[in-house]
Protein backbone atom coordinates (compact mmCIF):
# COMPACT_ATOMS: atom_id res chain seq x y z
CA UNK A 1 0.00 0.00 0.00
CA UNK A 2 1.33 2.70 -1.12
CA UNK A 3 0.58 6.74 -0.16
CA UNK A 4 3.65 8.57 -1.89
CA UNK A 5 2.49 11.07 -4.80
CA UNK A 6 4.25 9.91 -8.11
CA UNK A 7 6.99 12.00 -8.91
CA UNK A 8 5.98 12.51 -12.43
CA UNK A 9 3.03 13.79 -10.85
CA UNK A 10 4.20 16.36 -8.76
CA UNK A 11 6.41 17.56 -11.60
CA UNK A 12 3.53 17.69 -13.79
CA UNK A 13 1.49 19.85 -11.17
CA UNK A 14 4.02 21.88 -10.43
CA UNK A 15 4.50 22.70 -14.61
CA UNK A 16 0.67 23.65 -14.58
CA UNK A 17 1.26 26.06 -11.37
CA UNK A 18 4.00 27.74 -14.18
CA UNK A 19 1.19 27.95 -16.96
CA UNK A 20 2.84 24.98 -19.26
CA UNK A 21 -0.20 24.04 -20.96
CA UNK A 22 1.75 21.29 -22.39
CA UNK A 23 1.68 19.40 -18.64
CA UNK A 24 -2.03 20.19 -18.68
CA UNK A 25 -1.79 18.52 -22.26
CA UNK A 26 0.04 15.65 -20.75
CA UNK A 27 -2.19 15.11 -17.60
CA UNK A 28 -5.37 14.81 -19.33
CA UNK A 29 -4.27 12.48 -21.82
CA UNK A 30 -3.01 10.80 -18.74
CA UNK A 31 -5.77 10.78 -16.53
CA UNK A 32 -9.02 11.66 -18.49
CA UNK A 33 -10.15 8.36 -19.18
CA UNK A 34 -10.01 7.48 -15.06
CA UNK A 35 -11.65 10.80 -14.43
CA UNK A 36 -14.25 9.81 -16.78
CA UNK A 37 -14.50 6.00 -15.60
CA UNK A 38 -15.54 7.38 -12.04
CA UNK A 39 -17.88 10.26 -13.50
CA UNK A 40 -19.91 7.44 -15.32
CA UNK A 41 -19.60 5.06 -12.10
CA UNK A 42 -21.48 7.97 -10.10
CA UNK A 43 -23.74 9.76 -13.06
CA UNK A 44 -24.34 6.51 -15.84
CA UNK A 45 -24.70 9.21 -18.31
CA UNK A 46 -22.01 9.66 -21.01
CA UNK A 47 -22.40 13.61 -22.24
CA UNK A 48 -22.63 14.18 -18.32
CA UNK A 49 -19.57 12.18 -17.40
CA UNK A 50 -17.79 13.92 -20.57
CA UNK A 51 -18.86 17.65 -18.97
CA UNK A 52 -17.79 16.33 -15.51
CA UNK A 53 -14.26 15.48 -17.05
CA UNK A 54 -13.84 18.19 -18.79
CA UNK A 55 -14.75 20.67 -15.45
CA UNK A 56 -12.65 18.43 -13.88
CA UNK A 57 -9.19 18.69 -16.17
CA UNK A 58 -10.47 22.99 -15.86
CA UNK A 59 -10.33 23.11 -12.18
CA UNK A 60 -6.77 21.32 -12.23
CA UNK A 61 -5.54 24.26 -14.37
CA UNK A 62 -7.15 26.77 -12.41
CA UNK A 63 -6.41 25.34 -8.96
CA UNK A 64 -3.62 23.11 -9.50
CA UNK A 65 -2.25 24.12 -5.66
CA UNK A 66 -5.67 22.32 -4.17
CA UNK A 67 -3.66 19.35 -3.93
CA UNK A 68 -1.06 18.88 -1.47
CA UNK A 69 1.16 15.88 -2.08
CA UNK A 70 1.48 15.63 1.47
CA UNK A 71 -1.52 14.53 2.08
CA UNK A 72 -1.40 11.76 -0.73
CA UNK A 73 -1.38 10.85 -4.44
CA UNK A 74 -2.76 13.08 -6.95
CA UNK A 75 -4.77 10.48 -8.25
CA UNK A 76 -6.77 9.67 -5.10
CA UNK A 77 -7.14 13.55 -5.04
CA UNK A 78 -8.34 13.60 -8.69
CA UNK A 79 -10.70 10.65 -8.40
CA UNK A 80 -11.98 12.06 -4.64
CA UNK A 81 -12.73 16.00 -6.49
CA UNK A 82 -14.56 13.98 -9.16
CA UNK A 83 -16.85 11.59 -6.83
CA UNK A 84 -18.46 14.77 -5.24
CA UNK A 85 -18.59 16.70 -8.28
CA UNK A 86 -20.46 13.95 -10.49
CA UNK A 87 -22.37 13.51 -6.61
CA UNK A 88 -22.98 17.14 -7.42
CA UNK A 89 -24.32 17.50 -10.40
CA UNK A 90 -26.36 14.29 -10.06
CA UNK A 91 -28.47 16.77 -7.34
CA UNK A 92 -28.22 19.34 -9.09
CA UNK A 93 -29.99 17.92 -11.78
CA UNK A 94 -32.12 16.24 -8.79
CA UNK A 95 -32.22 12.99 -10.85
CA UNK A 96 -30.89 9.68 -9.41
CA UNK A 97 -30.01 6.84 -11.99
CA UNK A 98 -33.11 3.70 -11.40
CA UNK A 99 -33.33 1.88 -8.42
CA UNK A 100 -34.22 -1.09 -9.29
CA UNK A 101 -32.90 -4.88 -8.24
CA UNK A 102 -31.53 -5.35 -11.66
CA UNK A 103 -29.88 -1.74 -11.07
CA UNK A 104 -28.40 -3.07 -7.74
CA UNK A 105 -26.72 -5.49 -9.49
CA UNK A 106 -25.70 -3.60 -11.86
CA UNK A 107 -23.74 -1.75 -9.42
CA UNK A 108 -22.20 -4.93 -7.72
CA UNK A 109 -21.36 -6.01 -11.51
CA UNK A 110 -18.56 -4.27 -11.67
CA UNK A 111 -16.68 -6.19 -9.19
CA UNK A 112 -15.68 -8.91 -11.26
CA UNK A 113 -14.29 -6.76 -13.50
CA UNK A 114 -10.62 -6.06 -14.00
CA UNK A 115 -9.30 -2.45 -12.92
CA UNK A 116 -7.94 0.17 -15.02
CA UNK A 117 -4.79 0.06 -13.03
CA UNK A 118 -1.37 -1.43 -13.79
CA UNK A 119 0.46 -0.52 -10.67
CA UNK A 120 -0.04 -1.78 -7.01
CA UNK A 121 -3.33 0.13 -6.90
CA UNK A 122 -4.43 -2.91 -9.83
CA UNK A 123 -3.54 -5.15 -6.55
CA UNK A 124 -5.35 -3.50 -4.27
CA UNK A 125 -8.20 -2.82 -6.12
CA UNK A 126 -8.49 -6.58 -6.90
CA UNK A 127 -8.18 -7.57 -3.26
CA UNK A 128 -10.74 -5.07 -1.97
CA UNK A 129 -13.35 -6.26 -4.74
CA UNK A 130 -12.80 -9.46 -3.77
CA UNK A 131 -13.47 -8.74 -0.17
CA UNK A 132 -16.60 -6.68 -1.10
CA UNK A 133 -17.78 -9.63 -2.81
CA UNK A 134 -17.70 -11.74 -0.12
CA UNK A 135 -19.91 -9.16 1.78
CA UNK A 136 -23.82 -10.21 2.32
CA UNK A 137 -25.05 -8.91 -1.06
CA UNK A 138 -27.89 -6.72 1.36
CA UNK A 139 -25.20 -4.85 3.03
CA UNK A 140 -22.61 -4.30 -0.52
CA UNK A 141 -25.43 -3.02 -2.29
CA UNK A 142 -26.16 -0.41 0.32
CA UNK A 143 -22.32 0.19 0.63
CA UNK A 144 -22.03 0.42 -2.86
CA UNK A 145 -25.17 2.99 -3.25
CA UNK A 146 -23.85 5.66 -0.29
CA UNK A 147 -20.25 5.59 -2.11
CA UNK A 148 -20.43 6.01 -5.88
CA UNK A 149 -24.20 7.35 -5.42
CA UNK A 150 -23.50 9.84 -2.60
CA UNK A 151 -26.82 9.18 -0.77
CA UNK A 152 -26.93 9.15 2.93
CA UNK A 153 -28.76 7.49 5.49
CA UNK A 154 -32.08 8.90 5.15
CA UNK A 155 -31.75 9.17 1.48
CA UNK A 156 -30.94 5.43 1.12
CA UNK A 157 -33.80 4.68 3.39
CA UNK A 158 -36.19 6.57 1.42
CA UNK A 159 -35.15 4.67 -2.09
CA UNK A 160 -34.77 1.64 -0.52
CA UNK A 161 -38.11 1.81 1.69
CA UNK A 162 -35.94 -0.05 4.40
CA UNK A 163 -36.04 1.27 8.12
CA UNK A 164 -33.15 3.70 8.90
CA UNK A 165 -32.50 1.28 11.53
CA UNK A 166 -31.49 -1.34 8.74
CA UNK A 167 -29.82 0.98 6.63
CA UNK A 168 -27.71 2.12 9.38
CA UNK A 169 -26.90 -1.39 10.30
CA UNK A 170 -26.09 -2.42 7.53
CA UNK A 171 -23.19 -0.03 6.36
CA UNK A 172 -21.85 0.07 9.70
CA UNK A 173 -21.29 -3.77 9.66
CA UNK A 174 -20.45 -4.18 6.36
CA UNK A 175 -17.71 -1.82 6.56
CA UNK A 176 -16.27 -3.38 9.80
CA UNK A 177 -16.34 -6.39 8.15
CA UNK A 178 -14.51 -4.64 4.81
CA UNK A 179 -12.23 -2.82 6.81
CA UNK A 180 -11.02 -5.61 9.71
CA UNK A 181 -10.71 -8.10 6.49
CA UNK A 182 -8.59 -5.39 4.33
CA UNK A 183 -6.26 -4.45 7.11
CA UNK A 184 -5.77 -8.61 7.73
CA UNK A 185 -5.02 -8.87 4.35
CA UNK A 186 -2.56 -5.92 4.34
CA UNK A 187 -0.87 -7.50 7.57
CA UNK A 188 -0.22 -10.80 5.60
CA UNK A 189 3.12 -10.57 3.60
CA UNK A 190 2.62 -10.94 -0.20
CA UNK A 191 3.01 -14.58 -1.88
CA UNK A 192 4.10 -13.33 -5.26
CA UNK A 193 7.37 -13.01 -6.25
CA UNK A 194 9.46 -10.16 -6.47
CA UNK B 1 -1.90 -0.84 9.28
CA UNK B 2 -5.23 -1.00 11.46
CA UNK B 3 -4.62 0.63 14.75
CA UNK B 4 -5.47 -1.34 18.00
CA UNK B 5 -7.62 -0.74 20.61
CA UNK B 6 -8.26 -1.89 23.67
CA UNK B 7 -10.96 0.57 25.09
CA UNK B 8 -14.77 -0.85 25.73
CA UNK B 9 -16.59 0.10 22.57
CA UNK B 10 -18.87 1.41 25.29
CA UNK B 11 -16.86 3.81 26.36
CA UNK B 12 -17.40 7.47 27.24
CA UNK B 13 -14.72 10.35 27.30
CA UNK B 14 -13.91 11.87 30.54
CA UNK B 15 -16.24 14.86 29.58
CA UNK B 16 -19.22 12.72 29.25
CA UNK B 17 -19.55 12.92 25.10
CA UNK B 18 -21.09 9.67 24.34
CA UNK B 19 -17.97 7.74 22.14
CA UNK B 20 -20.05 4.63 21.63
CA UNK B 21 -22.65 6.68 19.42
CA UNK B 22 -19.80 8.37 17.58
CA UNK B 23 -17.89 5.15 17.04
CA UNK B 24 -21.16 3.68 15.73
CA UNK B 25 -21.24 6.71 12.90
CA UNK B 26 -17.75 6.38 12.11
CA UNK B 27 -17.84 3.66 9.49
CA UNK B 28 -20.81 5.66 7.41
CA UNK B 29 -19.00 9.19 7.57
CA UNK B 30 -15.82 7.73 6.16
CA UNK B 31 -17.73 7.43 3.08
CA UNK B 32 -20.14 10.25 3.45
CA UNK B 33 -22.81 8.46 4.18
CA UNK B 34 -24.11 10.07 7.15
CA UNK B 35 -27.07 12.77 6.83
CA UNK B 36 -25.93 16.52 7.96
CA UNK B 37 -27.04 16.50 11.54
CA UNK B 38 -25.06 13.24 11.87
CA UNK B 39 -21.87 14.87 10.28
CA UNK B 40 -22.06 17.65 12.35
CA UNK B 41 -22.30 15.53 15.54
CA UNK B 42 -19.38 13.55 14.23
CA UNK B 43 -17.12 16.73 13.34
CA UNK B 44 -18.09 18.29 16.94
CA UNK B 45 -17.22 15.12 18.93
CA UNK B 46 -14.04 13.64 17.63
CA UNK B 47 -11.62 16.04 19.40
CA UNK B 48 -12.86 13.92 22.80
CA UNK B 49 -12.90 10.78 21.69
CA UNK B 50 -9.32 9.64 20.02
CA UNK B 51 -10.17 5.99 20.24
CA UNK B 52 -12.84 6.80 17.38
CA UNK B 53 -10.41 9.02 15.67
CA UNK B 54 -8.05 6.62 15.38
CA UNK B 55 -10.75 4.24 13.97
CA UNK B 56 -11.68 6.93 11.65
CA UNK B 57 -8.09 7.49 10.20
CA UNK B 58 -8.46 3.61 9.60
CA UNK B 59 -11.72 3.56 7.55
CA UNK B 60 -10.26 7.08 5.48
CA UNK B 61 -7.58 4.53 4.16
CA UNK B 62 -10.36 2.26 3.20
CA UNK B 63 -12.42 4.46 2.22
CA UNK B 64 -9.15 6.05 -0.28
CA UNK B 65 -9.24 2.54 -1.60
CA UNK B 66 -13.07 2.51 -2.83
CA UNK B 67 -11.44 5.17 -5.59
CA UNK B 68 -9.74 2.59 -7.37
CA UNK B 69 -12.22 0.23 -8.02
CA UNK B 70 -14.14 1.76 -10.52
CA UNK B 71 -14.12 -0.49 -13.49
CA UNK B 72 -13.15 0.97 -16.79
CA UNK B 73 -16.34 2.00 -18.92
CA UNK B 74 -13.64 3.57 -20.97
CA UNK B 75 -10.16 1.88 -21.50
CA UNK B 76 -7.57 3.96 -19.51
CA UNK B 77 -4.53 2.89 -21.74
CA UNK B 78 -5.26 3.57 -25.34
CA UNK B 79 -4.66 7.34 -25.95
CA UNK B 80 -7.38 7.24 -28.83
CA UNK B 81 -11.13 7.82 -28.39
CA UNK B 82 -10.70 7.89 -32.44
CA UNK B 83 -9.74 5.07 -34.55
CA UNK B 84 -6.43 5.25 -35.98
CA UNK B 85 -6.65 5.94 -40.00
CA UNK B 86 -5.97 2.63 -41.81
CA UNK B 87 -1.84 3.55 -42.88
CA UNK B 88 -1.22 2.25 -46.36
CA UNK B 89 1.07 -1.29 -46.54
CA UNK B 90 4.28 0.04 -46.49
CA UNK B 91 6.39 -2.15 -49.83
CA UNK B 92 10.11 -2.89 -48.27
CA UNK B 93 12.93 -1.46 -50.66
CA UNK B 94 15.23 -4.14 -50.33
CA UNK B 95 13.46 -7.48 -52.07
CA UNK B 96 13.60 -10.82 -49.62
CA UNK B 97 16.96 -12.62 -49.67
CA UNK B 98 15.75 -16.02 -52.45
CA UNK B 99 17.35 -18.67 -50.08
CA UNK B 100 18.59 -21.40 -52.24
CA UNK B 101 17.96 -25.22 -51.61
CA UNK B 102 20.02 -26.16 -49.02
CA UNK B 103 22.76 -28.74 -50.60
CA UNK B 104 22.74 -31.86 -49.44
CA UNK B 105 25.92 -32.81 -47.77
CA UNK B 106 26.81 -36.20 -47.45
CA UNK B 107 28.12 -38.05 -44.46
CA UNK B 108 31.94 -38.71 -43.88
CA UNK B 109 32.77 -36.64 -47.20
CA UNK B 110 33.74 -33.32 -46.02
CA UNK B 111 33.95 -31.02 -48.75
CA UNK B 112 35.75 -27.64 -47.67
CA UNK B 113 35.09 -25.84 -51.10
CA UNK B 114 31.27 -26.69 -50.91
CA UNK B 115 31.03 -26.01 -46.73
CA UNK B 116 32.33 -22.24 -48.34
CA UNK B 117 30.03 -21.83 -50.35
CA UNK B 118 27.33 -22.39 -47.63
CA UNK B 119 29.00 -20.36 -44.80
CA UNK B 120 28.76 -17.11 -47.70
CA UNK B 121 25.20 -17.52 -48.40
CA UNK B 122 24.48 -18.26 -45.26
CA UNK B 123 26.51 -14.88 -44.36
CA UNK B 124 24.69 -12.83 -47.30
CA UNK B 125 21.05 -14.12 -46.15
CA UNK B 126 22.10 -13.09 -42.28
CA UNK B 127 22.90 -9.46 -43.54
CA UNK B 128 19.99 -9.58 -45.82
CA UNK B 129 17.57 -10.53 -43.31
CA UNK B 130 19.33 -7.68 -40.61
CA UNK B 131 19.06 -4.95 -43.77
CA UNK B 132 15.12 -5.38 -43.85
CA UNK B 133 14.64 -5.67 -39.97
CA UNK B 134 16.45 -2.68 -39.60
CA UNK B 135 14.07 -1.47 -42.43
CA UNK B 136 10.89 -2.48 -40.54
CA UNK B 137 11.69 -1.37 -37.44
CA UNK B 138 12.43 2.03 -38.67
CA UNK B 139 9.12 1.77 -40.42
CA UNK B 140 7.22 0.61 -36.92
CA UNK B 141 9.42 3.16 -35.20
CA UNK B 142 8.38 5.68 -37.45
CA UNK B 143 4.36 4.84 -36.97
CA UNK B 144 4.77 4.88 -33.19
CA UNK B 145 5.95 8.04 -33.23
CA UNK B 146 3.33 9.44 -35.63
CA UNK B 147 0.69 7.68 -33.30
CA UNK B 148 1.87 9.51 -30.72
CA UNK B 149 1.75 12.58 -32.72
CA UNK B 150 -1.74 12.64 -33.34
CA UNK B 151 -2.65 11.28 -29.88
CA UNK B 152 -0.69 14.38 -28.61
CA UNK B 153 -2.75 17.01 -31.14
CA UNK B 154 -6.03 15.25 -30.27
CA UNK B 155 -5.09 16.11 -26.32
CA UNK B 156 -4.02 19.27 -27.52
CA UNK B 157 -7.71 19.71 -28.95
CA UNK B 158 -9.42 18.49 -26.44
CA UNK B 159 -7.72 20.78 -23.70
CA UNK B 160 -9.05 23.24 -25.76
CA UNK B 161 -12.07 22.79 -25.48
CA UNK B 162 -12.18 22.79 -21.27
CA UNK B 163 -13.55 25.91 -21.04
CA UNK B 164 -17.16 25.05 -22.71
CA UNK B 165 -18.60 23.13 -19.95
CA UNK B 166 -21.38 25.80 -19.05
CA UNK B 167 -22.55 28.56 -19.73
CA UNK B 168 -22.91 30.91 -22.71
CA UNK B 169 -20.30 29.89 -25.24
CA UNK B 170 -18.95 31.63 -28.13
CA UNK B 171 -16.56 30.78 -31.06
CA UNK B 172 -14.50 32.82 -33.96
CA UNK B 173 -11.99 32.10 -36.19
CA UNK B 174 -8.90 33.72 -36.57
CA UNK B 175 -7.72 34.07 -40.42
CA UNK B 176 -4.49 34.68 -41.97
CA UNK B 177 -3.69 38.43 -41.78
CA UNK B 178 -2.99 39.23 -45.47
CA UNK B 179 -0.73 42.13 -44.61
CA UNK B 180 1.57 40.19 -43.58
CA UNK B 181 3.76 37.25 -45.31
CA UNK B 182 2.04 33.80 -42.88
CA UNK B 183 0.81 30.49 -44.27
CA UNK B 184 -2.44 30.29 -45.85
CA UNK B 185 -2.85 27.27 -44.17
CA UNK B 186 -2.23 29.45 -40.07
CA UNK B 187 -6.28 29.00 -38.31
CA UNK B 188 -6.99 29.65 -34.93
CA UNK B 189 -10.03 29.01 -33.25
CA UNK B 190 -11.28 31.04 -29.93
CA UNK B 191 -13.33 29.68 -28.08
CA UNK B 192 -14.70 31.32 -24.53
CA UNK B 193 -17.83 30.87 -21.97
CA UNK B 194 -19.00 34.47 -21.60
CA UNK B 195 -20.42 33.43 -18.35
CA UNK B 196 -16.96 32.58 -16.86
CA UNK B 197 -14.69 35.08 -18.98
CA UNK B 198 -12.90 32.38 -19.67
CA UNK B 199 -11.68 30.74 -22.99
CA UNK B 200 -9.72 28.94 -25.20
CA UNK B 201 -7.68 29.20 -28.38
CA UNK B 202 -6.77 26.87 -30.53
CA UNK B 203 -3.94 27.36 -33.26
CA UNK B 204 -2.79 25.07 -36.37
CA UNK B 205 -0.59 26.12 -39.00
CA UNK B 206 1.70 28.23 -37.49
CA UNK B 207 5.45 28.16 -37.47
CA UNK B 208 7.21 26.78 -34.49
CA UNK B 209 9.04 29.37 -32.65
CA UNK B 210 13.18 30.09 -31.36
CA UNK B 211 12.94 29.96 -28.04
CA UNK B 212 14.00 33.41 -27.54
CA UNK B 213 10.24 33.54 -29.25
CA UNK B 214 6.55 33.25 -28.65
CA UNK B 215 2.95 33.76 -29.50
CA UNK B 216 0.68 36.05 -27.88
CA UNK B 217 -3.13 36.03 -28.38
CA UNK B 218 -5.12 39.80 -27.87
CA UNK B 219 -8.05 41.42 -27.90
CA UNK B 220 -8.38 44.61 -29.47
CA UNK B 221 -10.69 47.54 -28.39
CA UNK B 222 -10.59 50.85 -30.06
CA UNK B 223 -6.54 50.71 -30.77
CA UNK B 224 -5.93 49.29 -26.81
CA UNK B 225 -4.71 45.79 -26.82
CA UNK B 226 -5.02 43.38 -23.68
CA UNK B 227 -2.90 40.21 -24.07
CA UNK B 228 -4.74 37.01 -22.92
CA UNK B 229 -1.91 34.95 -22.75
CA UNK B 230 1.48 33.17 -24.33
CA UNK B 231 1.85 30.03 -25.77
CA UNK B 232 3.55 28.27 -28.62
CA UNK B 233 2.98 25.68 -30.98
CA UNK B 234 4.87 21.80 -31.62
CA UNK B 235 6.53 21.07 -34.94
CA UNK B 236 3.56 20.30 -36.42
CA UNK B 237 1.99 24.14 -36.00
CA UNK B 238 -0.57 23.08 -33.51
CA UNK B 239 -1.08 24.59 -30.15
CA UNK B 240 -3.33 25.85 -27.53
CA UNK B 241 -4.09 28.51 -25.05
CA UNK B 242 -6.53 28.19 -22.20
CA UNK B 243 -6.94 31.73 -20.74
CA UNK B 244 -8.96 34.04 -17.97
CA UNK B 245 -10.18 37.26 -19.79
CA UNK B 246 -9.74 40.53 -17.35
CA UNK B 247 -12.67 41.76 -18.93
CA UNK B 248 -15.52 40.86 -20.70
CA UNK B 249 -14.68 39.77 -24.13
CA UNK B 250 -18.11 41.15 -26.04
CA UNK B 251 -16.50 44.59 -25.23
CA UNK B 252 -13.61 44.04 -27.50
CA UNK B 253 -13.90 44.77 -31.38
CA UNK B 254 -10.70 42.35 -32.95
CA UNK B 255 -8.70 39.74 -31.90
CA UNK B 256 -5.19 38.88 -32.99
CA UNK B 257 -1.97 36.73 -32.22
CA UNK B 258 1.44 38.15 -32.69
CA UNK B 259 5.17 36.99 -32.53
CA UNK B 260 6.78 38.40 -29.41
CA UNK B 261 9.25 38.05 -27.27
CA UNK B 262 9.50 35.00 -25.38
CA UNK B 263 8.20 36.50 -21.74
CA UNK B 264 5.04 38.38 -24.09
CA UNK B 265 5.17 42.07 -24.37
CA UNK B 266 2.76 44.86 -22.24
CA UNK B 267 2.02 45.84 -26.28
CA UNK B 268 2.17 43.99 -29.73
CA UNK B 269 5.60 44.57 -31.00
CA UNK B 270 4.90 43.06 -34.85
CA UNK B 271 1.41 42.65 -37.03
CA UNK B 272 -1.04 39.83 -36.20
CA UNK B 273 -0.43 36.81 -38.02
CA UNK B 274 -4.07 35.94 -37.39
CA UNK B 275 -7.15 37.48 -37.15
CA UNK B 276 -10.66 37.77 -36.53
CA UNK B 277 -13.75 40.12 -35.41
CA UNK B 278 -15.45 39.74 -32.05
Amino acid sequence: MTNHPSPEDIELIQRIKQRDQNALVEIHGRYRNLVYNMAMQVLKNASSSEEVTQDIFFQVWRWPEKWDPEKGRFTSWLLTVTRYTAIDRLRRENRQPPLSPHSLDHLAEFLAKKSPFEDVRRDNGRLLRALIKELPKEQRDIIMLAYFRGMTHTEIAEQTHLPMGTVKSRIRLGLQKLKEAWFEAMEQPSTEPE
Amino acid sequence: MSTKRNTPFNSSSPNGVNCAQLRELIPAYSIGATDPQETALVESMLEYCPDAAAELTDYLVLADEFLYIVPPTRETHPPLDVPMPKLPPVKPTHEPAKIAQAPVILKNRPNNGRLWVIAAAAAITLVLFGGINFYWFDQVTQLQGDQQAMATQLATAQVAMLPINAGEVHHRDLLPNQEVNVSTNAHATMIWNSAREVGSLYVTGLPPLTADKTYQLWIVRDGESVSLGVFRVDDTGTGTLVFESPEPIEDFQHIGVSEEPAAGSPAPTTPHLVIGNI
